[in-house]
């Protein structure tokens, strides 16, 4: 009972959040959306290529974004780097190790796959904007 | 700082013209960044030059170097704060004295040469590159400068991109393509040979293992949540690990030739003891690449092992055909697979489970294809159609 209790305390922490899910397996993708909409998050997505992700990226004021490294082989960062001058932070959910990531985005928060669901909760909110606008 | 208005002599447009001119010659990155640096040298006596690509590449050199020390990683903590404040700002950044600027300030304690900056991003409001020209010394860069700066960066940038997609003529997307990237990551380690294709190889499998993995973990959770019993959650489980083991293994075997769909076919109806006379398959040759192959390679045990539990392949009189073919004549022309059931009253099933979405919705979602399941009278139907596109199939 006790683990239900925690889960309704914590249940909106995440009300309000606009988060971009980019993740090209369906199951995985799923498990990171319910974790986030559980929490009371907005999912915008998921979007299983970088294409269909800059789409959705172009129409919302996003809070922060979940993103898979190897897309079909298409690598994120060209994607990170225009979410980043959007001023949108990105959370790399990835089975590489964090020493591949670019220079660029070493300073971004990293989850290694299996994700720990948890953590990716505190994630987005440490990353998102609205969070990080209180902060200043 | 800029009180002098800008005037660009006939001197500058002339090095700018005779910039673009050179820069759209080079022949590979390294010859846009030597070519660029001695530039910036020329026009306003820049030490070093710096770029640094939002892809993840980067590169610094300074004209007197010699020619083969082009670096891949850029050292200075300054200059990478400032390209991340130009890339975020999308507009230029001036800083004549790094200690003295509040940006750079907290950054300076590391070992750095550049004591001033002007660091320009390239890609309008969705900059793609940040370029550095730095000095040794205090400078207070005019209007001019500036101005002479970021023309110049901008023609590095555009050559940058150029160099990119020309030295890749078969593969457009090349500069974000994950290979292309962990090259990169090799070559900022300082790997060579064997080494680097051990390094690339070790890389790749670990993705590879911990993101099947990630797989594994939510086939157990979502197995657990449309089990009704204990033993159905196990042996449902094991079947779809299974079925993910044997679609991992004919992923890996030869990647660059694909997978054969008639294969495919077989080792799900072999792997259920289901291939003699109930079963008929019928398809010309199609290859898949190894992703397609492993979301079919899940479809189809699902629709196997409903067969084998409650469809076709569960009575005596029940028959399965599997056929396939290309539609090409059709707007998104694609791989049409048909499997029919005959011989077996069913149902619509009164709740949709984890079963269906592996049959209907990663196809659409992995594939970008379409899959539907049809309860008819006389048994199940599925039509899945696969994009006979790059990603999915090897011509």
């Amino acid at each position: 009972m006790s683990e239900a209790h925690s889960i309704i305390a914590g249940e909106h922490e995440l009300a309000g959040h606009l988060v971009l899910v980019v993740e090209d397996d369906y199951f995985i993708a799923e498990e990171i959306c319910a974790a986030l909409r559980e929490k009371g998050a907005s999912v915008i997505g998921p979007a299983a290529d970088v294409e269909h992700g800059r789409m959705l990226m172009a129409r919302q004021a996003l809070d922060c974004a979940v993103l898979d490294v190897n897309l079909h082989g298409e690598h994120v960062f060209q994607l990170a780097g225009e979410l980043r001058a959007r001023g949108v932070r990105s959370i790399f959910a990835t089975g590489y190790d964090a020493a591949f990531l670019p220079l660029a985005f070493r300073d971004a928060i990293y989850l290694q796959k299996p994700i720990d669901l948890v953590a990716l909760v505190r994630a987005v909110k440490e990353s998102s904007r609205s969070n990080r606008n209180q902060q200043n | 700082m800029q009180k002098d208005p800008a005037t660009p002599s006939i001197a500058h447009f002339r090095l700018l013209s005779d910039a673009m001119e050179e820069l759209c010659s080079a022949r590979t990155q390294e010859e846009v960044v030597r070519i660029s640096a001695a530039l910036a040298k020329k026009a306003c006596n820049v030490d070093s030059l710096s770029i640094v690509l939002t892809s993840g590449e980067q590169f610094h050199y300074a004209p007197g170097d010699k020619p083969d020390t082009i670096a891949l990683s850029i050292r200075s903590k300054v200059i990478m704060r400032m390209s991340a404040w130009a890339l975020e700002a999308a507009q230029t950044a001036v800083v004549p004295d790094i200690h003295r600027d509040e940006r750079t300030r907290s950054h300076t304690n590391g070992s750095t040469f550049a004591r001033s900056l002007v660091v320009v991003p390239v890609g309008g409001r969705t900059p793609f590159a940040a370029i550095t020209c730095a000095w040794a010394q205090e400078r207070w860069p005019g209007a001019t400068d500036v101005l002479v700066l970021e023309a110049l960066a901008r023609a590095t940038g555009l050559a940058l991109t150029n160099r990119l997609n020309q030295t890749t003529p078969h593969e457009s997307d090349e500069s974000e393509s994950v290979s292309d990237w962990l090259g990169i990551a090799a070559d900022a380690e300082g790997l060579h040979g064997t080494e680097r294709r051990h390094w690339l190889i070790v890389a790749e499998l670990q993705h590879r293992v911990r993101n099947v993995l990630g797989i594994v973990r939510s086939l157990v959770r979502r197995t657990a949540e449309t089990s009704v019993s204990a033993e159905e959650y196990a042996a449902h489980l094991e079947g779809r690990i299974s079925a993910l083991a044997r679609t991992q293994a004919f992923a890996l075997r030869r990647p660059r030739d694909g997978v054969s769909l008639e294969e495919l076919v077989d080792a799900e109806l072999i792997a259920h003891a289901a291939r003699d006379g109930k079963v008929k398959t019928a398809g010309p040759p199609v290859r898949l690449r190894p992703k397609a192959a492993e979301t079919l390679g899940m479809a189809l045990h699902e629709l196997t092992t409903n067969a084998v539990k409650y469809g076709a392949l569960s009575t005596a009189q029940g028959h399965l055909t599997i056929t396939w073919r290309k539609e090409l004549d059709r707007e998104d022309p694609c791989v049409r697979l048909e499997w029919v059931e005959e011989g077996v009253p069913t149902r619509p099933p009164t709740h949709r489970g984890f079963g269906r979405d592996l049959i209907e919705r990663t196809v659409p979602y992995e594939l970008r294809g379409a899959s539907r399941l049809l309860f008819e009278a006389d048994g199940v139907r599925c039509i899945i159609d696969i994009p006979l596109t790059r990603d999915n199939i090897v011509e």
